[in-house]
């Protein structure tokens, strides 16, 4: 065990609400022993102890002038901290002066009585084994029992003084709080963390089974070496108990899971004509999503041709980004992302749905920068009643994967928004059509320069066959338009005006990457 | 000796240092005494020893509130119906005046007093210095009588307190008649005839606080006489620096606590108790002054002494220690006097014993 210093008696419960007057420096001063002094008895004080000074029963009017001669006096018999007991009132800058000075640290406390403090730090300072072990077998006791997180962190944080969450690799704080730390700005790559500064003392463990994505972390204002052994110990006991509460979320959660599928899977095939079975609606009740009133769907699907994440972990990062933004409904994996919908009483207005983009779009920004997969977004239109939330979740799909062909990551759009080439660029994306288009276009395919051909084609097209407008569109010179349009005039053997340029622009739009060339 | 109207500049001087930081302000009152010294001519200032032994000798003072006086002068008739009235309620004539109180306005009352009166002066005072209470004299210590003490205000009105249980309750029925009487008057108290006052009182505080005024005088026009002032006074400097901080006690106490920093290791502080004077100096927790010490707080540029009452964070001061007059070391004084009177509980090595060792 390691010694026990000013620190660690700082954040021991014998002197909770203390104020540290002053002597910050000598917070590292390891103690031996401590002492109730009193006017005459000085003399008995043992180096390396910490003087206990009872003011409450002085006399008199003024009682901190003494405080500044038993400083001195307990500096002279190596002393090494100063325990102030009862009302200090405003110490002046002469206390503090020569606190800091003496390296001596002095701490107010006000409430306890002086004895019961001198004597619970005479233990601690003596027997630091025997006193913190005691402390770590009722927590572990305690923890054997508990059932849910709040319970598991407020069992920590008792026993260390300190504020405790549980937090996820990203920084997102899942459960808990810390005092002062933004989790985000921590390094949570590393094995155990014990990270120690003036302000603040921090522990952290990653949560066993969790793959480094999980941690426990208790953040204290004070805390010496003593204070980091106990809460290595405890956090190592600790976050057993929250891997096991983790197991049983994941357990409900997969349950939980399974029933919205079956519940979604059962309002695709309802049938508007009839109502809805009270089977359903029981289990809608038990699962609490709402299937009377306005919904307005949600899909969020991954980008282009990329890959779905292979951790775990999306889902419950969409999730922590749905719930920042209170977005927090019922969420069905679906095979090309995650569905859900927004339950509100009345018809969503224009500016809602504009509100409810910019939320996705948010959510989906903060899931982007979790390193994910990236995801784009689509809402559908408000529709009322049961029957009307497959529709609606459906649109929200075509919406999404509309934007996720043209559209850059993190793109959000509503349905009502899809112009006729988003519409038909699902057409464009077809195997069978991108296989015709590089048939038509195989001469400028061919040509060296195909991919700024092909660019300069695709913005010519797009924006009404306006050289001045492709120019602009594309930065280069109207002259170069004309020029490579001649060229791939010349390519395809016969002007553009003469070809089905519906068609050509489908092919373009299907061989290019997606670009912003295309015009209003 | 006489004292006239060219003396009063360096008197008020003297009794403002001599008043510790506390005492009153002494300019208005200095203004009235040279008027009156002008007017009258100038006070005979005696030993109490050239009375016949058994003649009856009354300290003057002004009790209660300094700076309400200032806003109420006295007129002198005061002064004049207190002597009188105490004269009346003992049979006897009052002979001679003797100062109460040779710190602050008070010194200068007392020649006042003598002009108006007519009566000789008594080079001598109960206190040697400023205390608040009027069972802080050596008197008291003496065994001798506060009471019968005459209170007179300006209005006219008499209050005679005839006789009290002790000197503590004649200073409690004296502050509980200053509301009535205005918030100040003239005390004649303490009669005694003059054998004793030749064996009780602090004898040659006048001539001291005059001596020690045209002093300080002398150093504020030039720095280089400080050290004669401390040398022929035994003067010591505590401390020089700047006034870091003051705290002022929540009504209804008085005071606070002054921290000072020094002026060449910023580290170093000196924390001097206040209360209505300058009572406690502890040199980064050592103590190096205090009461009966007469611990003085002189701004460092001009050396004017800075009363407890205007001391304010960030001026320059130099803080000396004038020795406690030596009745007040004795043992039966002591307890008047010392720390623990004012509410200050001190380390018992502190009260007394050697602290060298802790430097």
């Amino acid at each position: 065990m390691a010694a026990v210093t000013v620190r660690d008696l700082l954040n021991d419960a014998v002197l909770t609400g203390h104020r540290l007057i002053g002597g910050a420096d000598g917070l590292t001063h390891v103690i031996r022993d401590a002492a109730l002094v009193s006017t005459d008895e000085l003399n008995r004080l043992p180096s390396g102890a910490v003087a206990v000074m009872d003011i409450s029963t002085t006399r008199g009017l003024s009682r901190q002038h003494l405080v500044e001669q038993v400083l001195l006096r307990v500096h002279h018999r190596g002393g090494r901290m100063l325990i102030v007991v009862g009302n200090l009132e405003d110490p002046p800058q002469s206390i503090i002066r020569l606190a800091d000075r003496l390296n001596l640290p002095v701490v107010a406390v006000q409430g306890p009585s002086p004895a019961a403090v001198a004597a619970h730090v005479m233990a601690v300072a003596q027997q630091p084994e025997l006193a913190y072990a005691r402390v770590l077998g009722i927590a572990a006791r305690k923890l054997t029992t508990a059932d849910s997180i709040d319970r598991i962190l407020s069992i920590v944080g008792g026993v260390l003084h300190a504020s405790v969450a549980l937090v996820a690799a990203d920084g997102a704080v899942i459960a808990g709080g810390l005092l002062h730390l933004r989790p985000e700005t921590i390094d949570w790559s590393s094995g155990a963390i014990i990270d120690s500064v003036p302000s603040h003392v921090l522990a952290a463990l990653p949560i066993h089974g969790a793959d480094g994505q999980m941690w426990l972390a208790c953040e204290a204002a004070h805390g010496g070496p003593a204070w980091q052994d106990t809460a290595r110990t405890l956090l190592q006991v600790a976050t057993l108990a929250v891997a096991a509460w983790l197991a049983r979320q994941r357990l409900a959660a997969e349950r939980d899971r399974t029933r919205l599928h079956g519940m979604f899977t059962e309002l695709l095939q309802l049938d508007p004509r009839q109502g809805v079975p009270e089977p359903l609606a029981a289990q809608a009740a038990t699962l609490g999503v709402a299937l009377d009133g306005w919904h307005v769907g949600l899909h969020l699907t991954w980008h282009r041709d990329s890959l779905p994440d292979s951790n775990g972990q999306a889902t419950a990062t969409l999730t922590r980004a749905l719930a920042t933004e209170e977005l927090d409904t019922a969420l069905i994996t679906r095979a090309d992302g995650w569905s859900l919908w927004k339950t509100s009483a009345t018809r969503s207005t224009s500016a809602d749905i504009d509100h409810l983009v910019d939320q996705l779009r948010r959510c989906i920004c903060y899931y982007n920068a979790a390193g994910h997969t990236p995801l784009v977004g689509g809402v559908g239109q408000p529709a009322a009643g049961p029957s009307a939330i497959p529709e609606t979740v459906h649109q929200a799909q075509r919406a999404a994967r509309a934007i996720a062909t043209t559209g850059q990551p993190g793109a959000v759009s509503f349905v009502g928004d899809l112009g006729a080439h988003h519409l038909l660029a699902q057409v464009y994306g077809e195997p069978a059509f991108r296989a015709y288009a590089q048939q038509l276009l195989a001469p400028v395919l061919k040509a060296p320069d195909s991919a700024a051909l092909l660019l300069t084609l695709t913005a010519y097209l797009g924006n009404s066959c306006s050289p001045t407008q492709t120019a602009k569109a594309i930065c280069v010179h109207r002259n170069t338009v004309a020029e490579r349009i001649a060229r791939i005039e010349h390519l395809l053997t016969t002007p553009l005006k003469k070809t089905d340029q519906l068609a050509l622009q489908l092919a373009c739009r299907s061989l290019s990457p997606a670009t912003d060339v295309a015009g209003p | 000796m006489k004292i006239d109207s060219d003396d009063v500049a360096d008197l008020a001087a003297g009794a403002t240092l001599l008043g510790s930081g506390g005492g009153g302000d002494t300019a208005t009152v200095a203004l009235m005494l040279q008027h009156t010294l002008t007017r009258l001519g100038p006070v005979h200032l005696i030993e109490a020893m050239e009375l016949f032994p058994r003649a009856m000798v009354a300290p003057i003072a002004a009790t209660g509130s300094i700076t309400l006086l200032s806003e109420r002068l006295p007129a002198g008739h005061e002064f004049q119906h207190a002597v009188t009235t105490l004269g009346q309620t003992l049979g006897t004539p009052v002979s001679a005046l003797m100062g109460f109180e040779v710190g602050g306005a008070n010194a200068l009352f007392a020649v006042a007093a003598a002009a108006w009166t007519g009566l000789p002066l008594i080079d001598a005072d109960g206190m040697g210095r400023a205390f608040p209470r009027i069972d802080q004299v050596t008197f008291n210590a003496a065994g001798l009588s506060a009471t019968p003490a005459v209170l007179a205000d300006p209005l006219g009105n008499h209050m005679v307190i005839a006789q009290s249980r002790d000197n503590g309750d004649a200073e409690r029925m004296l502050r509980a008649a200053m509301p009535s009487l205005g918030g100040w008057a003239a005390t004649a108290i303490y009669p005694m005839q003059a054998a004793q006052a030749a064996r009780h009182a602090i004898t040659g505080s006048i001539r001291g606080a005059l001596a020690l005024g045209r002093l300080l005088r002398a150093a504020q026009r030039h720095r280089s006489e400080r050290a004669a002032m401390q040398a022929e006074f035994d003067a010591e400097l505590l401390f020089s620096g700047g006034i870091l901080q003051v705290l002022r006690h929540a009504r209804p106490r008085t005071g606070g606590t002054v921290t000072i920093e020094h002026r060449r290791d910023s580290r170093r502080t000196l924390r001097v108790e206040v209360g209505e004077e300058y009572r406690l100096a502890i040199d980064d927790g050592r103590v190096v002054a205090a009461v009966p010490d007469i611990i003085c707080v002189l701004d460092a540029l001009t050396w004017q002494p800075i009363s407890a009452e205007h001391i304010a964070p960030g001026r320059e001061v130099d803080v000396l220690k004038l020795p406690a007059p030596v009745h007040w070391t004795l043992p039966q004084a002591r307890d008047l006097v010392s720390p623990p009177a004012f509410g200050l509980t001190l380390l018992d090595e502190d009260l007394g014993g050697p602290i060298a060792w802790l430097r």
